[in-house]
């Protein structure tokens, strides 16, 4: 028996699969880094599961030259086996890099990679609008189309990778024996790039694997309709797409739909499963009823199956009746940037919360709100919430509107186990939360204490102010 | 016990095989279910029926209609089966010769275990000839709290500001790693070799820990490496992967 001493070298002995399943979980600098250890290992980086260029967490200081520059090093380098997930989020757009993002592309889908996400996006905080970007990436035309042209056009993009791409030629190769290079995709997501409806079709028809797509920022994109033959789809998002008129798709495995943009006729066939459902229109789309009454016209046959809901607050004039969520678990409402919360947006919200016999978890998430004259009024009560255990309240300005929707909850929601009131603002970025610092945090902060202060004492344990 | 609305029709045929007794039980609305005779004596009614003795027919008019009574013969059944899974233990046999006898169930968490469970070839004994009893009884340790776990947490609704990791056990498995090098390495071996997703990933997970925010030379340090490079091949790594050591 071997003795192994305290001092060996035992990861070395690691097969390059343990390894580069451990290098998939550092930063890409760091475990490209890793080359220069010893000789065992100056390549095992190149069997990495996955690869994540994200230009604002881990590079936020270099010149997008030298990002293209090295994604596409690693992209020549990397051995291209068994490589998951591919994540570039760059925001750069200078059209200088746009055969570099070709390629990187074209290496994913010949590697078979699974997980595709190239965001471009120019915005990364909400307040700070970084302006729009002089020219766009588009995805090159028919890119996505299965037939011989396809194939030349990615013939083309390898022929300008470089001699150590050998074994990506050779698959490739290989490849062209493959009916359809993009079986293995099963989730793609791009942001602001411009992709039209004919790649949206494209992707949809020959991505036959594809679970999930997310397009973002898309203002290229008018019409999806993809209605006789089911995708295997399961979540679907579409944020801030503008010039979207049609959305009908044949998806019976979607469980997930997101949404924001305008209000269009939706048509989502089949969706025995759809759970999670996140709809979200701002107030300039003035053509349509307003908030809810979106949500209800165009969802309102899926209520009953629905487990989570999330939707955009807007003052409502007049209001109808909430069809039943009885599998509701968690129900969030934001405010969106300026919008005033009066009291009938008040009445709306407790609406869908009483029409949700089982939700467990309510949060409301309010930015930047415009105080409305008056107090809140009467909310009337409807009877005792039997369930709702937790609620979020964030963006808490101390406002009397809120007091009173905060008292509201407190003295029907008889589960009730804790109330967080945050004050900073909690905002959605696609489906991504991020928060910004509430100006007026030290005043907002007392104004939750005393509210709590003031309570009865079963009820001032259950707040939690943060 | 045997009200007005019920009476039970006990087919006592003997089959071929006398191990398994079959009764028939007919529901209000005509419909018979056969099932075995164990499985009907999870009902306590239709015990008393069997036990009491002398029948040639009676008639069990369930006052439910089929499909409730369909259902509940199939909640007996898997009952019956799960009591029976539960029980039922399998022996790991480690490179130095000791015995483990665990749960099957846990065992399973082991999909190379499984596999061979599966196909048969288990024979009750599993020998492990690449684990050795000391990582055996810990990997045994891990699935063991793991499968406990599995069976108690509900899957619950996430959202933004509830904490979102799906691992209640994580204090247990971080206290789990604190472990020398070497143990930590054979963990990794071993949890590949009998394939335990969870186990590799927490272990990997803690050696990635271990090289984050770490220059070359510290992790070099850490784990023994030696540095075989001459200084031109070191030169030329540096240049080909300029980027990374900037």
């Amino acid at each position: 028996k071997v003795k192994k001493s305290s001092d060996e070298d035992r990861i070395s002995g690691l097969s390059d699969d343990i390894l580069s399943e451990i290098l998939s979980l550092l930063a890409i600098k760091e475990a490209v880094g890793t080359c220069i250890f010893s000789k065992r290992w100056r390549y095992v980086w190149t069997f990495m599961h996955r690869l994540e260029f994200d230009s604002f967490k881990d590079f936020p200081s270099m010149k997008s030259d030298s990002f293209t520059q090295m994604v596409s090093q690693v992209v020549t380098l990397h051995k291209g086996l068994n490589l998951h997930e591919l994540r570039i989020l760059f925001n750069s757009h200078q059209d200088n890099s746009f055969p570099h993002i070709h390629r990187w592309i074209a290496f994913a889908i010949l590697c078979g990679t699974a997980r595709i996400e190239l965001n471009l996006s120019m915005f990364r905080l909400l307040s700070g609008f970084c302006g729009h970007p002089k020219v766009t990436y588009a995805i090159p035309p028919d890119f996505f189309d299965r037939k011989n042209k396809a194939v030349d056009d990615i013939d083309h993009y390898l022929k300008h990778l470089d001699s150590n791409s050998a074994i990506l030629i050779s698959r490739s190769g290989r490849h062209f024996g493959v009916d359809n290079f993009f079986s293995s995709v099963r989730d793609l997501s791009f942001t602001q790039v411009y992709l039209n409806d004919q790649d949206v079709e494209n992707i949809l028809s020959n991505c036959t694997s594809l679970e999930r797509l997310h397009v973002e920022t898309c203002s290229t994109l008018f019409s999806i309709k993809h209605v006789y033959h089911p995708l295997k789809l399961k979540c679907l998002e579409l944020f801030k797409c503008w010039s979207m008129t049609t959305l009908e798709i044949l998806a019976p495995n979607l469980v997930t739909f997101g949404y924001r943009g305008p209000k269009i006729n939706i048509f989502l066939k089949g969706v025995r499963h759809l759970v999670d459902l996140t709809v979200t229109t701002p107030l300039i789309c003035l053509d349509y009823p307003k908030g809810i009454s979106y949500v209800l016209d165009q969802f309102s046959c899926y209520f009953s199956q629905l487990k989570v809901l999330q939707m955009e607050v807007e003052a409502e004039k007049a209001y109808r009746n909430v069809p039943e969520l009885s599998n509701l678990k968690l129900l969030m409402f934001y405010g969106e940037k300026c919008s005033k919360i009066e009291n009938s947006t008040l009445i709306g919200i407790t609406s869908v919360i009483m029409a949700s016999p089982v939700l467990h978890r309510f949060e409301l998430h309010l930015f930047r709100h415009k105080p409305c004259t008056g107090s809140g009024g009467k909310l009337i009560s409807k009877g005792p919430h039997k369930y709702l255990k937790e609620v979020v309240l964030s963006g808490f300005k101390g406002l009397p509107i809120e007091i009173d929707f905060a008292t509201y909850l407190l003295d029907n929601a008889i589960a009730l186990e804790k109330m967080e009131i945050i004050t900073s603002y909690i905002y959605l970025l696609g489906r991504r939360w991020c928060v910004a610092e509430n100006n007026n945090e030290v005043h907002s902060r007392k104004q939750a204490q005393l509210f709590r202060e003031g309570l009865a004492s079963n009820n001032r344990s259950k707040i939690v102010v943060s | 016990m045997a009200s007005s609305s019920t009476s039970v029709v006990v087919s006592n045929k003997e089959k071929e095989n006398k191990n398994t007794k079959k009764v028939t039980l007919k529901s209000s609305d005509g419909e018979s279910f056969e099932v075995d005779e164990s499985v009907a004596m999870e009902s306590q009614t239709i015990k008393h029926i069997i036990e009491d003795g002398h029948y040639s027919s009676l008639a069990l008019s369930l006052s439910v209609k089929t499909t409730m009574a369909s259902s509940s013969t199939s909640v007996v059944v898997s009952n019956k089966e799960k009591e029976n899974k539960n029980t039922k233990k399998v022996t790991l046999k480690s490179s130095d010769g000791e015995s483990f006898e665990v749960d099957e169930s846990v065992a399973m968490e082991s999909q190379t275990i499984k596999h061979i469970i599966e196909d048969g070839c288990a024979n009750n004994e599993i020998p492990l000839p690449n684990v050795t009893s000391g990582i055996l009884s810990r990997v045994i340790e891990y699935c063991k709290k793991h499968k406990e776990a599995a069976g108690e947490s509900e899957p619950s609704v996430t959202s933004y500001t509830s904490n979102s990791t799906t691992n209640p056990l994580t204090e247990w498995d971080t206290e789990f790693v604190k472990v020398d090098q070497n143990t930590l390495f054979d963990l990794i071996l071993a949890a590949n070799y009998l394939d335990i997703k969870g186990l590799l990933d927490l272990t990997c997970k803690t050696v990635a820990d271990m090289m984050k925010g770490k220059t070359p030379q510290e992790i070099r340090e850490t784990f023994h490496i030696k540095n075989d490079y001459t200084p031109e091949e070191e030169a030329e790594v540096r240049k080909e992967n300029q980027w990374a050591f900037e």
